[in-house]
């Protein structure tokens, strides 16, 4: 009989750890079952994935682990509707199903020698945690690294157990801030985009990657901008609903565009040229 | 219009049902059935007596022997450890669909742009589209809502089909446009269509392609569809948001990926999905890129007739009229695409 | 062009430039003779466009709920429509004082698959004669029919082509439905069957479902914002096209709808299968009528009965077969 192998069929992967971020948002990190897949498996960062629950559903989410770091995967889940609730339930040693990697991503080998201006806001950090990791790993590949991240409060911060790997790398700058303090915050207040205007970074062979809640991204522009940042230098990856992950259900694109494919990462020069349907 | 260069045949009307038994010797026989008050639909035919060959082009296109309206993709069993997953087998056993309209032929090949040709091959729609062969019937009259030579088509026209059957009275004309449609007809008594046939045949067509007219210049119309246009707003207003415009379409794809629990286990299906449902774009958190019927609207029109002709060169629409006939609220294609060429009314 | 036609295009022109209303929801012509469309009238210079004939066939009450605090809404409104709106009123998803219910005498609506039972009805003309008869002229020839004699099969048992509630009437009083007696009649043959043969019947016919949702979209009392079949949890049925999820999401619209279905046949038109929806609804209705002595869309500050309670409602007990 031939291949019964088709686009849809998913990998099994087992949960082998999953740590709670905020009150909404998990990171799993999950491990193929099949040893020739965990062997083979590779990814770059910026890619994404369909993560199912069988019996519930698929849903898609960015690969937030980098894949210098071999032998798992992680995605980062905030709990918003059916598979992400079904995630949720999820304790470890359990199977789900993972199809991918897929998209585009972010293009590292050009970003070599760069600066580079980190912008996450929120769940937003996801993505930009895999490239950051990616880069902070080949660290003599890339210039100076600033790290502006932010959420509404300081229980809405993601990976705050990376802070310290991430504020005491080399050449490495950790702009911390939450939009409102509580009891125990010493760090900084106000909005991500207001922090990245107070610190000013210097867009001279620099390239400013983000993503984050649309609010965040509508007054960051500006201020990227402001600072001397062009269309081609400013970065991110768009959420879309997806389903099939594959240029194939029809649902993702903008224009002619399949954000599956020719995404989830784009300059911002990129997305200027599309239908201003996002 | 092709040539028919491998010939025609004359197949008499007395032979035709004896012709469909020897097909249904070695295939699996798709055709238009009549079943109670449903209206006609493409179903695989236990006698060849079933078939309806006569009228207008069926409402429910034969895309469905391609894209189902609902697919199996895999099922699962067990849990944790011991769960397992089995794919839905890729393979088809031999079809031949009789009575294909050219739109319905041509709106395949628009398929086939998108689950063979865009990045990765769809195996599972390769399977089908392997397995079947088409055998077309010209139109003689056309449906209330048709305009396929508006779009570049004919009632009689052969891209994608295997052979094309012009019903002239007592028998039917039976072009052999590929070596698989010549060998359907190898083992049948028919004759070698002469040239009174061939004309006959030629006269049908003619009148057929008369009695539409050209409404507009679709190759252009891809630079004319204007995002902010008034157009859209006068149609969509009265959109209902309903599928049926999309699901009777022959060239429209969209699908869903759902999954459903059974006493032992499950599976995980495909089914139809369409753009002009309010939840299709819509992302878990609430935003919606396209909240309402214009946008939706828009995307319709402009996936058809400028984003695909970008990405292939080629149309999404290939005149069928289902979806002027199905509206609930006549939103006539037609009317939008004329007031587009048109500039504003 | 006919008397009803220019009273109403007055009247929308009256309300409009008046300032009484920000729109005048009624028909238009559509691109075909056979069909005309919802149209959204604002300006008063506009009011030339609305027509009225025996193709004037949607429920505009559809468009209702969508237009809530928009502005004052008239609504040309033959019975049917006009029991939708009241329906919509009794729900609360418009307010009474936002709606002006222009009323229209009906004597029915063209079934336009009579029209040309065996011909194309591409290329046709029709012209309306004075006497409510229609010309058609068609690739076969010309013929004249009498409205009456095509008229859909809804309306020929319509019970309320006098509309029950308006705010201003337009046109000459008609005489009932010649078949008004019989409106169910229609589900007779369907009530004789057993329980058995009945869900064969259903499910032979919903078999052909497409999901599509003309049927639910067209229907003015279907106006939740997450229909249960869109709802992913909790996951009430699937999304696919089996007979089995089909026949659920038909017979749960058709609970849903129970008392509260004014029986336009809406539903039943739009639905590119074929499938007799609106039977369905009313098999219920007639259960309804029986169990309740209630009637849809009648009374602006009556409630469903399946909304709510009396000591006296009869006791459903057990069904027999």
């Amino acid at each position: 009989m031939s291949d019964t192998s088709h686009l849809y069929l998913p990998n099994l992967a087992v949960i082998d750890r999953i740590v709670e971020e905020t009150w909404d948002t998990k990171t799993f990190r999950a491990v193929f079952r099949d040893e020739p897949i965990r062997e083979r498996f590779n990814y770059h960062p910026g890619q994404f994935q369909e993560v199912s629950v069988f019996g519930v559903g698929e849903a898609t989410f960015c690969l937030t682990s980098s894949p210098t770091r071999a032998g798992f995967v992680e995605f980062s889940v905030k709990r918003a509707g059916a598979v992400t609730s079904a995630l949720h339930e999820l304790s470890e040693g359990e199977t789900v199903g993972i199809r991918g990697p897929y998209g585009n991503w972010f293009p590292h080998e050009e970003l070599k020698g760069k600066r580079l201006v980190f912008v996450g806001g929120g769940i937003g950090m996801a993505p930009l945690r895999s490239l950051l990791n990616f880069c902070l790993d080949r660290r003599e590949d890339y210039g100076h690294i600033d790290i502006f991240y932010g959420a509404r409060t300081p229980a809405d911060l993601c990976y705050t157990q990376e802070f310290d790997a991430w504020r005491n790398a080399p050449d490495t700058s950790l702009y911390l801030t939450v939009d409102r303090g509580d009891d125990r915050w010493t760090g900084k207040v106000g909005v991500v985009p207001a922090y990245v205007r107070e610190v000013a970074p210097s867009p001279d062979n620099a390239v400013a990657i983000t993503c984050g809640p649309p609010i965040m991204i509508k007054f960051t522009l500006p201020e990227l901008t402001k600072l001397g940042f062009g269309d081609a230098q400013i970065m991110t990856t768009l959420e879309m609903r997806m389903k099939c992950g594959v240029g194939k259900c029809g649902r993702c694109n903008i224009g002619h565009t399949y954000v599956c494919l020719d995404g989830p990462v784009f300059t911002y020069a990129q997305l200027r040229q599309l239908p201003s349907e996002y | 219009m092709r040539q028919d260069d491998l010939g025609a045949v004359i197949l008499k009307k007395t032979d035709l049902a004896s012709w469909v038994r020897g097909l249904l010797g070695s295939y699996r026989v798709v055709a238009p059935v009549r079943e109670g008050d449903a209206p006609l639909r493409y179903r695989p035919l236990a006698v060849a007596e079933a078939m309806v060959l006569d009228g207008r082009r069926p409402l429910r296109a034969p895309k469905e022997h391609f894209i189902p309206q609902v697919e199996p993709l895999l099922a699962f069993r067990g849990s944790g450890k011991a769960l397992t997953v089995q794919p839905a087998a890729t393979g088809e056993s031999g079809t031949v669909i009789l009575g294909v309209r050219p739109c319905d032929a041509r709106a395949l090949g628009r398929l086939d742009d998108v689950f063979l040709g865009r990045k990765d091959t769809d195996t599972l729609y390769e399977g089908r589209r392997k397995a079947t062969r088409l055998v077309g019937l010209a139109c003689a009259t056309p449906s209330w809502g048709c305009f396929c030579t508006s779009v570049g088509g004919s009632p009689a026209g052969t891209e994608g089909l295997d052979l094309l059957l012009t019903d002239l009275g007592d028998r039917y004309h039976v072009s052999l446009l590929s070596d698989a449609g010549r060998a359907l007809m190898a083992d049948t008594a028919c004759e070698p269509s002469t040239e009174s046939d061939a004309a006959a045949a030629q006269a049908q067509h003619a009148a057929a392609i008369d009695r539409m007219r050209v409404l507009f210049e679709a190759e252009a119309i891809g630079e004319k569809v204007e995002w902010d246009a008034p157009v859209w707003m006068r149609h969509a207003r009265r959109c209902l948001a309903c599928g049926a415009c999309s699901f009777l379409c022959p060239t429209c794809h969209c699908f869903d990926i759902q999954d459903e629990v059974t006493a032992d286990g499950g599976l995980r299906f495909r089914c139809w999905d369409t753009c002009q449902f309010g939840e299709f774009t819509r992302m878990a958190a609430g935003h919606n890129p396209r909240p309402s019927q214009v946008e939706r609207l828009r995307q319709r029109v402009s996936h058809k007739f400028k984003y695909l002709v970008e990405e292939f060169g080629r149309m999404g629409c290939t005149g069928c009229g289902r979806c002027v006939e199905a509206c609930p609220v006549n939103i006539d294609i037609r009317s939008v695409l004329t007031e587009i060429e048109g500039g504003e009314r | 062009m006919n008397k009803v036609e220019t009273a109403i295009r007055e009247t929308a022109a009256r309300l409009l430039g008046e300032g009484r209303v920000a729109l005048v929801l009624g028909y238009e012509a559509g691109s075909v003779p056979f069909r005309t469309v919802p149209a959204f009238v604002e300006r008063a210079a506009d009011a030339e466009r609305l027509v009225w004939g025996p193709f004037c066939t949607n429920n505009l009450a559809v468009y209702l709920p969508k237009l809530r605090g928009a502005g004052r809404v008239a609504i040309v409104a033959k019975g049917c429509d006009a029991r939708s709106t009241v329906g919509l009123i009794q729900e609360h998803q418009i307010p009474r004082e936002q709606v002006v219910i222009v009323g229209v005498h009906c004597s029915g609506m063209v079934d336009v698959d009579r029209l040309l039972p065996d011909g194309s009805l591409a290329g046709v003309a029709i012209a309306a004669e004075a006497d409510g008869r229609l010309t058609v002229e068609s690739g076969d020839g010309r013929r004249t029919v009498a409205v009456g004699d095509l008229l859909q099969a809804r309306c020929r048992v319509c019970e309320y082509n006098t509309p029950p509630v308006a705010d201003e009437i337009v046109g000459d009083a008609v005489p009932p439905m010649p078949e008004a007696a019989g409106a169910f009649a229609v589900v007779a043959d369907l009530a004789r069957l057993s329980a058995a043969e009945r869900q064969a019947f259903w499910r032979a016919q919903v078999e052909r479902c497409l999901r599509c949702y003309a049927c639910r979209e067209a229907c003015p009392a279907c106006y939740c914002r997450t229909c249960f079949v869109d709802k992913a949890a909790p996951r009430w049925l699937s999304k696919a096209s089996t007979t089995d999820d089909n026949w659920m999401f038909h017979a749960v619209r058709a609970f849903h709808l129970a008392g509260r279905c004014v029986e336009c046949g809406e539903c039943e038109r739009v639905c590119p299968m074929d499938i007799p929806v609106s039977k369905l609804n009313r098999m219920l209705d007639r259960e309804i009528r029986e169990r309740f002595g209630y009637v849809a869309g009648l009374d602006p500050e009556a409630v469903p009965p399946l909304g709510t309670f009396r000591p006296e409602d009869q006791d459903p007990g057990g069904h027999g077969g």
